[in-house]
């Protein structure tokens, strides 16, 4: 890569650029997470939510399968379990947390996606009960009451300069989540599609059996056009039941896909993540922070 | 069976022990109505139904949390989670939608400040902004409304367009409701609202409300970031030459605060430059510059009442020495020019809503500018008198030697001219508005404005002039004499009060087949002199009446299809810019003088496809009179004025747009404009002219018209996180005099010595103008997030006039009255090669 775009040029061009590069790399770099960093702060202080103070963080691991485990506090002292994993991205698992009975009592589910044109944060109300136990080098979790999602609380949206929020974005929010429910359980139900939702096999399967648009130079038959793009609304009737081929036809699963991926994900993977947590898994401990 | 009661009274009596009463208050989530009848089933399927109120008495275990589900018809189900300490909760409902797919519209059909209204206005998002007006070495909100259908091609660093046939300095400028007078950054190369301050942008230039007074051609209304929000915003911006930032933080949902501002940093750079390169530090004096930093707060203190206070303030300015020879080194000027501008202004506000039916807001503000041009130069040299003078002027000593008095030349030593501007304004503003829905779609407004401005200015110095008025003795051609004029000027300016009162009536909302407004305001202005000049002077009430109508022709709205048409018509007032040269000795009588007026009508029809195309015509003919203007009176070497108040100007046109609203890979738009402006003058005496050249009160082109201005706007996005913006302008020439040969001319000075100099005659054509101006501006915009971050990056690459190396514009030749060598001249801004900008954003 270096040789390609630096090799031809004179030692003080190619100086000149290499700063050039390093500057812009440095000041996206460095500025993006400063901002982020700081303003994550404030929101947290203005924000009406508790704040929260994380006491001790642990990292963990089983295979293919990372948890972070972080224990935090609020202003009144009142303690909270936090829980996040690859298996669902972007989402963060809270919980009330009873360290004299090694248990947390789920509140909410907190959804974070992100695209080049904006995000998506969301909150739903959670139940169900956790057993957490720590031992030498290795965490336990288990399901100790049946953890159900139930409705979204609140959310934000940002869509290129404006951000949604307040009653604006939760319905704006409650309809993708109605869509994304509908695609995921189409998806799930499928036999044909890659097991693993975390390879790139899996998310380039179901782009192009989903959109083959994007990719493919059109076919003859019936299009639909919306959202800058003709869909082929028989392919959409042949591989969809009705609801989500007239989704697709108006350019619902092309937005979805592209704006809230890891939501799509996090939703799809969300059963297996239970399945893992009824069964109980003892993690090893990387890492622990106080 | 006897057990199984005791059992079961046991069991009963444990539970209730556990059990509490829980109140749910159930609500529809959109408008917040009370739903009775709601069902709410709890974990052991009973069910209790809501009662008028939307409360539902539930029983709750104490000790671990439970599941109640809440049913009503046509609503989703809802699901909540009652806690053990939970004494209370709130169920919100939304209405079923499933799978509906109309979500993240961005142009939906939305009422508020930010809405275009066909024959009207057009409004600017901050999307659009964002993508059109960052761009340069400065980034200004009005590239983007330079590119508006009704706006005349203005080019680069000019960000004062000619609306609908208006002068360019006549358009009205209000920062969220606040009037400021001349907001501009280096003489008008600039306007003061950036892009990252602005929520959005609106430009009125149809039948626009009777709300606003003092606007003929057109009203420009920047609204600064929205702080109607829950959640703190940042924004930062290194671009080439500046650094802006924004910074936005809620009062948990009672209000908020917004800070930012903008510094260039061009200083160290100059400065840097100056210890490689001496010239640049000798040259450049005060690097150019603009700083601005402006305030928002907002704060709900009450139900019904919302306190505002806004603030803002900016300085530009620049300094140059520079040092102009001959090619000889034997004559050499010194030249400096010093240039600051200071501009603040402050306003508070409130806003009452004491009954949902009525609007109150109050606001008050203090605005204030002022302004230092100074100009220094001083003139050394020996000058020899060429052939092409000599061959001329030879005999203006009765002697054909190729001397004159003798002498090959002549030398100058120490020629000064000096010049310094000191300019200053006040400025009082109040207003007061009623706004009141009186049912069955109608809304009534009253109000009433007050503006008092106190204007100072402060001028003096001295320059060398030629004026013709000799005839020499042996050729009978006229000849000049040279002689310095002083001048020196210190006035307090006149007080000037202008109050406004208005009355609306309107009917529908944006949704509506229907929708019309009628109102009437009247603008009365009233001078007053400085303190001992015994000078005041009243005018003449202005009654401004305006009607508008618009409807739809057809509209599905399940498509988002529309044809909407309109018709209006109205008067508008606009005072005289030029009220602060009135003074006692003019005789102006009171009520013979009043705004100038102008009476506009407008016709336009709009279709929007699917909600994702716009196509727009509106026509609209103007009559202005009572226009006031100086009649220039030229009498040996001296130059009066007289005013005078009937000035005409007869202005129509057609705009075209053709829009593609915000889309996923390609929008933008294509707008044109033609436009046909006639002015009239018609005191003015043929041998005079008009402020333009016209002359014998003739109709006449003014001097920034145009027929045809059109732009092209583009925005593609081919891959997720990259636009290509490209901006194309067509503007068609402006008049341009008609010039006669540059003919060498003599002048005597006071110690008899003759110099050598060169002039033209000028005058006004009808049929003369410039060739047109075609700019071509392509930008590059990369932007990301990372991974799970809210903290949106962006990197641009711009380049403005890309085509200024293939093809320039000329107008007519300029000359140099020293050696009398013509150039071509230019007629739009150039630096001769494009101009390259950048600039990295990071908003959170």
């Amino acid at each position: 890569m270096k040789a390609k775009y630096f090799g031809n040029r004179s030692p003080l061009i190619r100086f000149c650029l290499l700063v050039f590069v390093s500057l812009l790399g440095l000041m996206t770099g460095s500025c993006s997470s400063l901002v982020g960093f700081g303003m994550n702060a404030l929101q947290s202080a203005v924000s009406d939510a508790p704040q929260l103070t994380t006491l001790e963080t642990y990292t963990l691991t089983q295979e293919q399968t990372d948890f972070k485990l972080e224990l935090a506090q609020d202003g009144q002292k009142v303690n909270y379990l936090v829980l996040s994993s690859n298996l669902v991205p972007g989402v963060k698992i809270y919980g009330l947390w009873q360290p004299e009975h090694n248990q947390a009592e789920l509140t909410k589910w907190y959804g974070f996606a992100n695209w080049p044109g904006g995000w998506s944060e969301f909150e739903e109300s959670l139940t169900g009960q956790l057993y957490v136990s720590f031992g030498e080098g290795l965490v336990s979790i288990k399901t100790k009451d049946a953890i159900q999602k139930l409705e979204l609380i609140k959310g934000r949206i940002r869509l290129g300069n404006t951000i949604f929020s307040q009653e604006r974005s939760l319905g704006l929010l409650s309809l993708r989540r109605t869509r994304v429910l509908a695609l995921v359980e189409y998806m799930q139900s499928a036999e044909h599609a890659p097991n693993d939702s975390q390879s790139k096999e899996f998310r380039d399967y179901w782009t192009t059996y989903l959109l083959p648009e994007l990719s493919q130079a059109g076919k003859a038959g019936k299009t639909v056009y919306a959202e800058g793009v003709n869909w082929h609304s028989d392919y959409s009737a042949e591989i969809l039941p009705q609801h989500l081929a007239q989704l697709r036809d108006q350019g619902g699963i092309l937005r979805d896909w592209q704006e809230a991926y890891d939501w799509l994900l996090a939703e799809y993977s969300w059963p297996t993540f239970l399945a893992v947590l009824d069964q109980g898994l003892s993690l090893n401990l990387l890492t622990k922070h106080q | 069976m006897k057990l199984t009661f005791v059992f079961m009274l046991v069991f009963l009596t444990l539970y209730c022990l556990h059990a509490r009463e829980i109140s749910i208050d159930i609500r529809d989530s959109d408008l917040d109505l009370s739903l009775e009848g709601a069902t709410v089933t709890s974990p052991d399927g009973t069910q209790v139904l809501s009662d008028a109120q939307g409360m539902a008495i539930v029983i709750a275990n104490e000790e671990r949390a439970q599941v109640f589900v809440i049913t009503y018809p046509g609503y989703s189900s809802l699901r909540i989670i009652c806690r053990p300490n939970d004494t209370t909760l709130q169920a919100r409902m939304r209405l079923a939608g499933v799978l509906e797919n109309q979500e993240l519209v961005i142009e939906a059909r939305r009422q508020g400040k930010s809405d275009a209204v066909l024959g009207q206005s057009q409004v600017l998002t901050r999307d659009t902004i964002q993508q059109s007006a960052k761009i340069g070495l400065i980034e200004d909100v009005m590239t983007a409304i330079k590119m508006l259908p009704g706006v005349g091609f203005a080019g680069g660093w000019n960000a004062l367009p000619s609306i609908r046939g208006g002068a360019p300095g006549d358009l009205t400028a209000a920062l969220d409701g606040f009037y400021i007078e001349d907001p501009y950054h280096w003489g008008g190369a600039f306007s003061i609202f950036s892009p990252n301050m602005t929520q959005s942008a609106k430009l009125s230039h149809g039948i626009f409300s009777t709300r606003h007074g003092d606007a003929s051609s057109g009203l420009l209304e920047v609204s600064s970031l929205d702080l109607a929000l829950d959640h703190v915003r940042f924004t930062t911006d290194f671009t080439t030459s500046a650094f802006e930032f924004s910074f936005l933080v809620p009062y948990q949902k009672k209000g908020g605060f917004l800070l930012g501002g903008k510094v260039t940093y061009w200083d160290p750079f100059v400065a840097l430059a100056g210890l490689i390169v001496p010239d640049i530090a000798i040259s450049v004096s005060t690097a150019p510059f603009i700083r601005n930093a402006f305030l928002k707060n907002s704060l709900q203190l009450g139900d019904n009442v919302e306190w505002q206070l806004n603030g803002f303030i900016a300085s530009d300015g620049v300094g140059s020495k520079a040092v102009i020879s001959n090619e000889e080194k034997t004559v050499k000027n010194d030249i400096n020019f010093d240039w600051l501008n200071v501009i603040g202004f402050a306003y508070t506000g409130l806003k009452l809503t004491p009954d949902p039916r009525l609007l109150i807001r109050l606001t008050l503000g203090l605005g204030g500018k002022h302004s230092n041009l100074a100009t220094q130069s001083l003139l050394n040299g020996e000058f020899v008198y060429s052939d092409r003078f000599l061959d001329d002027w030879d005999m203006i000593d009765g002697v054909a030697d190729r001397l004159i008095d003798g002498q090959t030349g002549y030398s100058i030593s120490s020629r000064s001219g000096d010049f310094e501007s000191i300019r200053g304004q006040l400025n009082y503003q109040g207003r007061l508005d009623f706004d009141v829905d009186i049912g069955s779609k109608f809304f009534l407004a009253l109000g009433a404005t007050e503006n008092v401005t106190l204007p100072s200015s402060k001028f003096n110095g001295s320059s060398w002039q030629y004026f013709i008025d000799q005839f020499d003795p042996f050729t009978g051609k006229p000849y000049a004499q040279v002689s310095e004029r002083v001048f020196d000027s210190d006035t307090q300016g006149n007080t000037f009060f202008a109050t406004g009162a208005y009355s609306l009536l309107s009917y529908g909302t944006a949704d509506d087949a229907v929708r019309f407004e009628l109102g009437v305001r009247l603008d009365h202005y009233y001078i007053l002199g400085p303190p001992d000049s015994d000078f005041e002077l009243d005018t003449k009430i202005a009654a401004n009446p305006r009607f508008s109508l618009t409807f739809d022709l057809f509209d599905d709205s399940a498509k988002q299809d529309r044809l909407a048409a309109t018709i209006g018509s109205g008067l508008f007032s606009r005072p005289t810019s030029q009220k602060n040269l009135l003074d006692k000795s003019f005789n102006i009588q009171s009520g013979q003088l009043g705004p100038d007026r102008t009476w506009t009508s407008v016709a336009g029809i709009e279709l929007l496809l699917g909600g994702e195309y716009k196509f727009q015509i509106e026509g609209y003919f103007k009559y202005g009179f009572e226009r006031f203007y100086f009649e220039q009176i030229y009498s040996a070497s001296t130059l009066s004025i007289q005013p005078h108040f009937d000035g005409e100007s007869i202005i129509w046109g057609i705009d075209l747009l053709a829009q593609r609203l915000e889309s996923r890979y390609l929008d933008g738009w294509i707008s044109y404009s033609f436009n046909w402006t006639r002015y009239r003058d018609p005191q003015h005496q043929a041998a005079n002219g008009s402020q333009y050249g016209a002359g014998s009160g003739d109709w006449y082109w003014p001097d920034f018209h145009r027929f045809h201005s059109a732009n092209l706007f583009l925005n593609w996005k081919p891959v997720d996180g990259f636009s290509l913006i490209t901006k194309l302008s067509f503007g068609s020439g402006t008049p341009q005099q008609q010039t006669g040969s540059v003919n060498a001319m003599a002048a005597r000075r006071q110690d008899g010595v003759i110099e050598e100099f060169y002039t033209r005659t000028q005058e006004y054509s009808d049929s003369l103008r410039t060739e047109l101006s075609i700019p071509l501006d392509l930008k590059f915009t990369w932007h990301w997030y990372d991974k799970d971050s809210k903290v949106r990056s962006e990197f641009y690459f711009g380049a403005e006039n890309v085509l200024t190396n293939l093809y320039e514009p000329k107008g007519a030749t300029a000359y140099d009255s020293a050696t009398g060598e013509e150039y071509p001249g230019t007629v739009s801004f150039s630096v001769g090669i494009p101009l390259f900008s950048i600039g990295f954003n990071w908003s959170y």
